[in-house]
C-alpha cells in the first residue's frame, strides 16, 4: 500500500511548548521545507486549537482564560481540538500523493505501525482518523500550500471529555450527559507515555518509509523566524479572532 | 464555444471580452471532496500570477488557490460564501470563483490547453 518512500527524514523534537509557539513552528516548517520533516511535540499548557475557517464563538474564550487554557487558530481546517495529555506530530513534505485520502492513509500508516509496536490494534478510519478498538485515538488535519503538504495530528494519551466540553460553546441542549457519554465511547487515550509513543513513531517512520532518520535542531536564525511568526501571527488577536 | 485554459494547480480560466473567469476543475473538486468553506479575496485587490488568491477548505484538507494571471479582482462569486458546495456541484458554471481584469492578458496563452491538462490529470491519477 505504501507508495511514498524517502531517503531520509529529518526529525525535529521540540518538547512541550505553548500553543502559539507550536503553531508558529509548524507554519515555519511548511514554508521552509526542503526535505521531509517529522516533528514531535507536546503542550506545556492546555490549549484549544481552532480550525482556520472556524468561528471563535465556538470556543468559550472567557472560560478558557479563567481555566488557564490557551486558544490558538491553526493554519489547517477542521474543528476545535483540546490539546492536553497528548503527543502531537507534524509531517511536512514536498513529495506526496495528490490524492488527499491516499496521502492521509500513507502518512497515517506511520502512526498505525507505531501504535502496533506498543501492542495496540490500530486501524485507519477514513477520512483522517486512527482508531483502536473502535475508538478514535488520533485525529489529523492537512493543508497544502507552497507545493508542500503539512499534516499534523494528535495522538491522545489521556482524555478529559468533561473539561473539553466545558470549554466549547456547544448549545446547552447538546451537552447532555448522553452526549458526553457518546464522545467518551468514541474517543480514547492510549494510556502510554509521551516517550513511548515518540520512540515508537520514530522507529515506525524508519520502517514505513524505508529511510534514515536525521535528528536536527532549529538554528538561532530559524528560532527567531518562529518567534516573529508567533508574536505577529499566532499570538495576535487579529489572527485568533479573525472569524 | 469558449475556450478554457488550465493551470497545473488545477484551476480553469475562461476569457470573455476583457475579463477572465477563474474556477477549479472537476478533477480538483473531486480530489478535495466536499468543500465546506472558502475565503475569497476582496474586490479590487490585485494579484500577481501564482500569488495565493483564495483558500478553500474541504472535509479532507485546506488548500491554496493561486492566481493564474496578473490582474485585479473585479467580482467574486458571493454565492460561495453561503453555498460553497456549488464548487462540487458545478465547478465550471455556478461554482466559478472570481472574475479578474488581467494586466498582462498574454499570460493566458501560456496556460495549459485542455489536452495538456487532461494529460497532466491522467498522470496524477497514477
Amino acid at each position: 500500500m505504501i507508495k511514498i518512500k524517502f531517503e531520509k527524514i529529518r526529525i525535529l523534537e521540540t518538547g512541550n511548548n505553548l500553543g502559539p509557539w507550536n503553531m508558529a513552528v509548524d507554519e515555519f516548517l511548511l514554508y521552509n521545507c526542503k526535505e521531509p520533516i517529522l516533528r514531535i511535540y507536546g503542550w506545556s499548557k492546555p490549549c484549544i486549537s481552532i480550525g482556520y475557517f472556524q468561528n471563535i464563538d465556538e470556543v468559550d474564550y472567557k472560560k478558557c482564560n479563567d481555566m488557564n487554557v490557551d486558544v490558538v487558530r491553526r493554519i489547517t481546517g477542521g474543528g476545535a481540538v483540546f490539546h492536553d495529555m497528548e503527543l502531537t506530530y507534524s509531517f511536512v513534505t514536498k513529495n506526496f500523493p495528490q490524492n488527499i485520502l491516499k496521502s492521509y492513509e500513507e502518512i497515517s500508516e506511520v502512526i498505525i505501525q507505531a501504535l502496533k509496536k506498543l501492542g495496540l490494534d490500530a486501524k485507519f478510519s477514513p477520512l483522517n482518523d486512527v482508531i483502536v478498538d473502535g475508538k478514535k485515538v488520533c485525529g489529523n488535519a492537512q493543508t497544502r500550500k507552497n507545493n508542500t503538504l503539512l499534516q499534523h495530528g494528535t495522538i491522545l494519551l489521556e482524555v478529559d471529555v468533561e473539561k473539553m466540553f466545558s470549554l466549547l460553546n456547544v448549545p446547552i441542549e447538546k451537552i447532555s450527559d448522553k452526549k458526553i457519554l457518546d464522545v467518551k465511547n468514541r474517543v480514547a487515550g492510549i494510556s502510554k507515555t509521551f516517550d513511548q509513543v515518540s520512540n515508537a513513531l520514530k522507529s515506525s517512520a524508519r520502517d514505513v518509509f524505508g529511510c534514515d532518520l536525521v535528528p536536527f535542531k532549529l538554528s538561532q536564525e530559524e528560532l527567531e523566524s518562529c518567534q516573529k511568526l508567533m508574536d505577529e501571527k499566532f499570538s495576535s488577536e487579529n489572527w485568533t479572532f479573525r472569524r | 464555444m469558449v475556450e478554457r485554459k488550465f493551470t497545473k494547480e488545477h484551476e480553469w480560466v475562461e476569457k470573455s471580452d476583457q475579463i477572465v473567469i477563474v474556477g477549479i476543475t472537476e478533477f480538483a473538486q473531486d480530489q478535495l471532496g466536499d468543500v465546506v468553506s472558502i475565503e475569497l479575496p476582496q474586490v479590487s485587490s490585485s494579484f500577481k500570477q501564482n500569488d495565493v488568491m483564495v483558500i478553500i477548505d474541504s472535509v479532507k484538507a485546506s488548500s491554496d488557490i493561486y492566481c493564474p494571471i496578473d490582474g485585479e479582482i473585479i467580482e467574486i462569486n458571493e454565492k460561495l460564501s453561503e453555498q460553497p458546495e456549488l464548487i462540487n456541484q458545478s465547478p465550471y458554471e455556478e461554482g466559478w470563483i472570481v472574475k479578474i481584469k488581467p494586466s498582462s492578458p498574454e499570460q493566458i496563452d501560456s496556460l495549459l490547453s485542455k489536452e495538456q491538462y487532461d494529460e497532466l490529470v491522467g498522470q496524477s491519477k497514477e
